[in-house]
């Protein structure tokens, strides 16, 4: 069983690893309205943060929002980079989750396949 | 919605839309009388009193991309459903209270899911603002989990730290369990 006596060694730890962080300034944005969380949103937001920790990168914010306006492609994420540009995946599960994480967060490289323009290809 | 940690999580997030800063979830079981209590309490800015009599209707909603709200209505339906009720409470500028309860053991009735994920999605996304998670049944006792709490163990640490925030997903979890487990 879990103690919040724990915060406290985690904390520490966090905060040694504090120093070495950056602020990319790298922003993902998971749409929560009631469209969203029926389509698991909320999942799908919990597995990115869970891939960010397991991978110790702490200078990228995960939050919910709104709707994005088109529910029929919920789960929706945006990854929105340093510069501004903005990247919509759609229909997003926890494994593609992953992917956005390591291959968009981590490589910097868009994974073309769960964008929206793909969807709209289709 | 699969899970009443699904309806919970739209409920609280319309407490974030009206901008209150102290967001509460009661839930209480009491598995002798087969009832179950939800609450969700906040000091938003409340709704008008024509606003209150529309909001189980699905064709109000505050959203601005389209013009049905469904979070409301699917919450209602789903205690109606299991023998419940949904009832709200609101002033304006003080606050709003939505309740709702149902039958545990009411074969329509949605498992609770994971308040842990609800939560971990809600703070990190909301860190200003304050929850209280208040567990309770007639069997295990009661758990109070609050942010306060938290962030003051934390000291200056960001609430968002995505190892604190899994912390606080499995530690809801487990007092789920603890307390509702089975439910």
């Amino acid at each position: 069983m879990k103690s919040l006596a724990e915060l406290e060694s985690i904390k520490k730890k966090a905060m040694s690893d504090l120093v070495a962080r950056n602020t990319s300034g790298k922003r993902i944005v998971v749409g929560m309205a009631t469209c969203g969380i029926a389509a698991g949103a909320r999942p799908v937001m919990t597995q990115l943060i869970e891939e960010l920790r397991t991978r110790g990168i702490e200078d990228v914010s995960v939050t919910m929002t709104g709707c994005l306006g088109l529910c029929r492609l919920e789960p929706m994420v945006e990854v929105i980079d340093e510069d501004g540009t903005k990247v919509t995946y759609v229909k997003v599960d926890e494994n593609k989750a992953k992917r956005i994480i390591s291959e968009h967060i981590v490589n910097g490289k868009v994974c073309e396949d769960l964008t929206i323009a793909a969807a709209d290809r289709k | 919605m699969r899970e009443i940690s699904l309806h919970l999580l739209d409920i609280l997030t319309n407490s974030v839309a009206a901008g209150a800063t102290r967001i509460s979830l009661d839930i209480y079981a009491n598995n002798k009388d087969d009832s179950l209590i939800l609450k969700v309490t906040d000091n938003g800015k409340g709704m008008s009193p024509d606003f209150l009599r529309s909001v189980t209707d699905p064709f109000t909603t505050t959203r601005t991309t389209r013009k049905v709200g469904l979070g409301i209505p699917l919450f209602k339906e789903a205690c109606e459903l299991c023998g419940g009720k949904v009832r709200i409470e609101s002033k304006q500028n003080a606050g709003t209270t939505v309740y709702g309860n149902m039958r545990i053991r009411s074969i329509d009735r949605l498992p609770m899911g994971d308040l842990g994920d609800t939560f971990a999605a809600l703070i990190g996304s909301y860190p200003d603002r304050d929850f209280v998670v208040r567990l309770q049944s007639d069997t295990a006792g009661i758990s109070i989990t609050s942010t306060a709490d938290i962030r003051k163990r934390i000291g200056n640490l960001p609430i968002t730290d995505t190892h604190i925030l899994m912390f606080i997903r499995d530690y809801i979890r487990e007092q789920q369990q603890r307390i509702l487990g089975g439910i």
